[in-house]
């Protein structure tokens, strides 16, 4: 009597087993079999290698794009220092002192201190003027003749006047101009004789002095201006430096060819002042370069620095995608009439010419400058402003190439410039920058390759050797130099593009690799493949939430069935239920069956996966010790598991529910097996599949399985919402198994 | 005195949708007493005994058992009562052996009963289920009901499957039940059957229970039956007696205590032909409920 209050009897656990050992054994070792050659096979493929190889297939673009551009930059700039130190710094480095002994000499003269001394020059003058000595016989000759003379004892008497000597030559100019004004106006003051002569004066002198074009007159002219409200002695220093630091700048897009430049004048100033002499005379105080050669290259790093860094600007800003069709400007445009009409303006953009769907390509640094037009928005201004604080890393990295290059320039001058003919070598100097590229390459390819030094970069670890990468690195320089060149001459001289456009739309072209000119959703999926887990994918997604649930899945089908149904259907069931066994223990018993025989499966695929992995490792698959832990391994049997389970309480629900075993194995399997198709599906459009094989709208299956609830990519990422939505399993087999119990209590079993 | 009965089966109906399998029936069944039910296939045997065993539930009505409510209290079936289904498949086992230690575990009845029926019925209990004939499988299931000592044996259509030397040796386990003093249901198709086993039988038709027969008022009747064939003109005369007729012949039953009547009305017409044939209860069951419905008419 005892036995009928029980829940659970032995001998009907027995006979389930007995009954379903054979399906329950070739599953269960089937699927662990299966799992174990898997795990086998993946271990000798090397799938990380692989992996690594086309992640560096990438990297290696990536750093074959950099390194294009890095020796061109290089280029650029050492052959731009070349010319600027031969050709532009001797005037910028005798101009800019002189302009700003100029000016200050102008506002020293404006506040009276030179007001004996122009007084005295008036005394000479009018002595000379009407002095019988004075032969002219007009009163121009006359006035002519005054002032040649007063300039002859102005300049016999220079000394008294206490100038700089490098303001001697501009004196004569000066005092012409001032006796002019005089001769006119006796009765004037200095200041506004001053003021009526020194425009005029420093005109001359800069136009004779330094060939100085008419059109830049009102520049100085406006400088002048400001300089002669100035009375306070002790901001002459910095007035005068802050308008000679104005015109430079202002001229200095016609003396260097290069982009928007500050003229760093400041540089060239400060170091004159300091020390006029050994300025002046370029004397070598230390090292083995002069002084003014010292200044030279500062000025010229400090230049190409900031060339540097504007490159590194473009480089720096996000990449985006491009879909629309640009010209070789990255201009973007649209077709009008047969002819390419340019879009320079963003309200144009609905006319663009689209490219194919999925054919977009990365921007490259000219489209860059058009991302407002292209995209309709704009840079942000943290997104702009990470950029300038990455590029201002290359400027000092500029700075250095090209202070150490010059340097060694000046000591090696022929080797790099025939001073005869004023033409550069250039083939030594892509040759010095091929080598100096290894320099800058080297910290580019660590950071690419995540290592410290180049040394760790290994063909067995990374599948590429970092030494191959640096003697690669030769090779760059010479061909994107060589392509840069010829580009730049066909964008300047044939295209007539101006000096900014001509540059980088040769840059771009002498840095692009084969992997620049893949489109964007290609580079993206192909990108994505080479970042995948592909253990993770193939174990994870391929076996666990796919192939390996299908024969468990069979099992739970055929069991549940054969536990109820078809025990009902043959009659069987008569013989246990009429035996004094309350139901609820017969069907409780049955459940806690299916329920046990699945567990042990589970852990029976379990140990043979850990074994698998175990060997794996064992016979060289080192990629199992990290893209395929343990606790991986374990979540995936524990997803799959909670997975049948919820599967197993649905079709022993629709066991208990029918009494046929047509609809019990057609309703229970085919909700199964939909469950089972869906999640097939759905797993083209999860995340876990590569992009390459994605199809983003086939998601729309993941809503309709609940194996979707074991979330593989989860476990891959180590998320914690993996256990939130096994939680969803747990639910669907207890409700499942509970209302089979309090379904097969009550119904009626026709045995 | 009131004996209480065993079984007692009050005003079960069961509807399956609009079908109705069974309609208000009512019987009693006591102690030591054995019952046949006879009916067609489809008759509702089957349904009804489901009902006693529980499996299905009346959709009027209640049994009682011993006088408890039976179906709230199903341990009290189970333990009184030992079932053989009519139709079924052995549990899919290596051995047949395997399904009859399974029943007597469930069951916790004793090995020595299983080991005797088995010899008794001539079993190879090594045979695999899968394999067995429907006879094997007959006594299998017959055995693993009969081994288990219980007041009440339901037995759904036993002899079904078995060759006449097995059923013979059915009808003698039955009768040793009996002897023992059990309660035995069946159900069967056969008169003969009922008529030799049963103390009492239930005619049942369309759900319904058409007649109560109680065998050994019969066999006190001692009813003989004849197959005459007189000419078209006599047969009006004998149509009192006459329950079945074919082209050639009539056929009459007479109890024992008709037949001086009988055969003097015989002496008067002409005779073309004179058999004496065995009773069969089936054509008196017939002839009886060819009398109800003339009552009825």
């Amino acid at each position: 009597m005892k036995r009928s209050k029980r829940f659970f009897s032995w001998s009907i656990f027995l006979a389930s087993f007995k009954s379903n050992y054979i399906s329950y054994l070739v599953v269960t070792f089937g699927n662990a079999l299966i799992l174990f050659i898997l795990v086998l096979i993946l271990s000798s493929l090397t799938i990380n290698a692989t992996r690594q190889s086309m992640s560096n297939l990438f990297n290696s673009a990536n750093m074959e794009r950099q390194m294009k551009e890095g020796a061109v930059s290089l280029y650029l700039s050492y052959d731009e220092g070349i010319q600027l130190y031969n050709d532009e710094m001797p005037l910028l480095g005798e101009y800019s002192p002189l302009l700003y002994e100029s000016f200050v000499t102008i506002m020293e003269l404006n506040t009276g201190e030179y007001d004996l001394a122009l007084n005295t020059i008036k005394i000479t003058y009018d002595g000379l003027y009407s002095s019988p000595l004075n032969n002219g016989e007009t009163i121009e000759e006359k006035h002519a003749y005054a002032i040649s003379e007063t300039i002859n004892l102005v300049n016999t008497f220079i000394p008294l006047f206490n100038l700089d000597d490098s303001i001697n030559d501009f004196l004569p100019y000066f005092i012409s101009d001032f006796l002019d004004q005089y001769s006119l106006n006796s009765e004037m003051s200095n200041k506004k004789l001053i003021k009526g002569s020194i425009k005029n004066s420093i005109d001359d002198y800069l136009k004779n002095k330094f060939d100085f074009k008419n059109e830049n007159i009102g520049l100085i002219n406006e400088s002048i201006d400001k300089l002669l409200v100035v009375e306070n002695k002790d901001e002459f220093s910095a007035v005068a430096l802050n308008e000679v630091d104005v015109v430079v700048d202002t001229l200095g897009n016609n003396v260097v060819n290069y982009f928007t430049i500050d003229i760093p004048t400041n540089i060239i100033i400060e170091a004159y002042l300091s020390n006029k002499d050994a300025y002046q005379e370029n004397t070598i105080l230390d090292g083995n370069i002069g002084y003014k050669d010292n200044v030279y290259i500062e000025v010229i790093a400090t230049l190409m620095g900031t060339l540097f860094e504007e490159n590194y600007y473009l480089e720096a800003l996000p990449e985006f995608t491009v879909n629309y069709l640009t010209n070789e400007r990255g201009i973007p445009y649209y077709v009008k009439d047969g002819k390419e009409v340019l879009v320079l303006n963003i309200s144009d953009r609905d006319k663009l010419v689209k490219v194919k769907e999925g054919m977009g390509k990365k921007a490259n640094l000219l489209e860059k400058q058009y991302k407002e037009i292209l995209t309709g928005e704009p840079y942000s201004e943290s997104e702009i402003n990470i950029a300038k604080v990455e590029s201002k890393e290359f400027y000092d990295i500029g700075y250095k190439f090209v202070y150490d290059f010059l340097k060694e320039y000046i000591n090696n001058k022929s080797l790099y410039y025939n001073e005869e003919t004023n033409v550069i070598n250039d083939d030594a100097v892509i040759k010095k920058v091929a080598n100096d590229l290894k320099i800058y390459a080297e910290p580019i390819i660590n950071n690419l390759f995540g290592v410290n030094s180049i040394d760790e970069l290994t063909e067995d670890k990374y599948g590429i050797d970092g030494k191959e990468i640096l003697s690669k690195v030769y090779d760059y320089a010479f061909s994107s130099i060589s392509v840069y060149k010829t580009e730049y001459d066909i964008c300047k001289v044939d295209k007539g593009y101006d000096e900014k456009t001509s540059i980088l739309v040769s840059l771009v072209k002498a840095s692009d690799t084969l992997v620049d000119q893949i489109p964007d959703d290609i580079y993206i999926k192909l990108y994505d493949l080479s970042s995948r887990n592909l253990y993770g994918l193939v174990i994870g997604s391929m076996f666990f939430s796919m192939a390996g649930l299908l024969l468990p899945m069979v099992y739970s089908i055929l069991t549940s069935n054969s536990l109820v149904a078809s025990e009902v259907e043959n009659g069987s069931l008569a013989f246990t239920l009429s035996s004094p066994l309350s139901r609820t223990s017969i069907i409780l018993t049955k459940a806690i069956y299916q329920i046990v025989s699945i567990t042990t499966m589970f852990i029976v695929l379990l140990i043979f996966g850990l074994i698998a992995r175990e060997l794996a490792i064992l016979i060289g698959g080192d990629d199992f010790i990290s893209s395929f832990s343990v606790l991986d391994l374990t979540l995936y049997s524990l997803g799959a598991y909670l997975v049948i389970l919820a599967i197993s309480g649905i079709c022993f629900l629709c066991s208990t529910v029918f009494n046929k075993t047509k609809y019990s194995l057609g309703v229970g399997g085919g909700i199964s097996i939909f469950f089972l198709v869906t999640s097939i599906l759905g797993l083209f459009g999860l995340d876990v599949m590569p992009l390459a094989l994605r199809i983003d709208t086939m998601n729309i299956f993941n809503y309709l399985t609940i194996i979707r609830l074991f979330d593989v990519q989860a476990i891959m990422d180590g998320n914690v919402i993996f256990y939130y939505k096994i939680i969803g399993l747990i639910l669907i087999a207890f409700v499942t198994y509970s209302s089979s119990i309090v379904i097969f209590n009550k119904k009626d079993l026709p045995l | 005195m009131y004996e209480l009965p065993l079984l007692s089966i009050k005003k079960v109906t069961k509807k399956f949708g609009n079908y109705v399998a069974l309609s208000d029936i009512n019987f009693d069944v006591y102690s030591n007493e054995t019952l046949a039910l006879i009916g067609e296939s489809g008759a509702g045997k089957s349904t009804l005994l489901r009902i006693i065993m529980g499996f299905i539930s009346p959709s009027l009505g209640e049994i009682y058992i011993n006088g408890q409510s039976a179906f709230s209290n199903q341990k009290i079936i189970h333990k009184t009562i030992s079932y053989l289904p009519s139709e079924f498949t052995l549990f899919d086992f290596p051995k047949g052996s395997d399904f009859i230690n399974l029943c007597a575990k469930l069951n916790n009845s004793s090995n020595k009963n299983a080991l005797s029926l088995i010899k008794d019925f001539d079993l190879d209990v090594n045979a695999n289920p899968k394999r067995m004939s429907k006879g094997m499988k007959q006594k299998t299931a017959i055995i693993s009901t009969f081994m288990n000592d219980k007041d009440v044996y339901l037995l759904d259509e036993p002899s079904t499957g078995l060759d006449p030397l097995m059923r013979e040796k059915l009808y003698n386990q039955i009768l040793k039940l009996k002897d023992n003093s059990k309660t035995i249901i069946f159900t069967t198709n056969s008169y003969d059957e009922a008529m030799r086993l049963a103390d009492k039988v239930l005619i049942i038709s369309n759900g319904k229970i058409l007649k109560t027969i109680n065998i050994n008022d019969i066999k006190k009747l001692r009813i003989h039956t004849f197959k005459i064939k007189v000419d078209e003109k006599n047969k009006e005369k004998l149509k009192n007696y006459i329950y079945d007729e074919d082209d050639e012949f009539i056929y009459a039953l007479i109890e024992a205590s008709h037949l001086k009547t009988f055969f003097k009305l015989l002496s008067n017409i002409e005779i073309l032909s004179f058999e004496t044939l065995q009773f069969n209860l089936e054509n008196y069951v017939l002839h009886l409920l060819k009398g109800d419905k003339n009552e009825k008419k």
